[in-house]
């Protein structure tokens, strides 16, 4: 974050608890500033409440910005080499997972998601099976599976995988053609 | 940034300036070379500039030239069973002998960005035909 929008939020959040003050301030009966009477009446106070109007108008402006422009990094797992960085992708492993997955007899869909954590790799697979198998089983294999070949493929070992067997698809497979 | 000139060396009956562009298509197409890799990946800039002219060789690559120093990004798409640390060290030892080769610059940094994976398709085996009998 920019030094300015830090400066932003320190100035909004000290208004913020000037106002909190202020209010509570009014709860209790007291109102040493008089702040009351400029809101309320005066019409001679209009260049108080036109600059007062234009503070909190520019610092809602520049909030709103700094909850726009919040830009999400790109989700990568890093590899430090002697020559440089190799930054693969979320979504390539994910691709490869899935395809890893999508081959295991078994599985008729599935959907991946991986997290990139500072020792591994973690995923969170979710699969619709077909019926009639025995699911502990078949769990255990895509994690073994899917261990051993992103392992292999990407470099970087999986230190942990959930498997959610979402659906279990009931269509009945053809006997003839 | 593509584009820029930079001063590189000094002979004695002038200098010898190398582009960044010219920087950047040496590792593009050293990177292409390379077993494994099934493109480079360009942003929104590059497809941009695809559409309006040829195809661009230095697409995916991001190159930092110095006086006597360059530094390269690159961003691939990896085709499907490449073992990717292999293909990406690779990658890097072909790009920094390239430009090191070609240009007489001190390659200190060659990340690889891989940004996807090319699934090609898969062709179905022939069917045999089985014996109904032994």
């Amino acid at each position: 974050m920019q030094a300015s929008y830090r400066l932003v939020l320190i100035i909004s959040s000290l208004v913020m608890l000037a106002l909190a003050i202020f209010f509570f301030g009014l709860l209790m009966g007291k109102d040493p500033a008089g702040l009351t009477e400029i809101i309320t009446v005066g019409e001679e106070m209009n260049l108080y409440k036109l600059v007062g109007f234009t503070i909190f108008f520019i610092l809602f402006l520049l909030l709103i910005m700094t909850g726009l422009s919040g830009k999400k990094s790109p989700r990568t797992v890093i590899h430090e080499t002697e020559m440089g960085e190799v930054r693969i992708a979320c979504t390539a492993v994910e691709s490869l997972a899935l395809r890893a997955i999508d081959k295991i007899r078994g599985v008729k869909e599935a959907a991946v998601v991986v997290e990139a954590e500072s020792d591994g790799l973690r995923f969170e697979v979710e699969i619709v099976s077909n019926p009639d198998l025995n699911l502990p089983q078949l769990i255990s294999e895509i994690r073994s599976k899917l261990a051993d070949y992103i392992h292999e493929t990407v470099g970087i070992p999986v230190i942990g995988s959930t498997v959610t067997v979402t659906k279990i698809t009931t269509e009945t497979r053809a006997r003839v053609e | 940034m593509p584009g820029l000139i930079q001063p590189q060396w000094s002979e004695k009956n002038g200098t010898v300036r190398i582009a960044n562009e010219v920087v950047g298509i040496i590792a593009g197409l050293a990177a292409t070379e390379v077993r494994g890799v099934a493109g480079m990946s360009g942003g929104v800039v590059d497809g941009i500039s695809e559409l309006l002219k040829k195809k661009s060789l230095s697409k995916g690559v991001r190159v930092e030239v110095g006086e006597k120093e360059a530094a390269v990004d690159l961003y691939v798409v990896i085709e499907y069973g490449a073992r990717i640390p292999d293909v990406a060290i690779e990658i890097q030892e072909n790009v920094k002998r390239a430009i090191e080769g070609m240009t007489g610059l001190k390659v200190v940094e060659v990340n690889v960005h891989i940004q996807g994976v090319q699934f090609q398709q898969e062709e179905a085996p022939p069917e045999e035909e089985e014996s109904r009998v032994t």
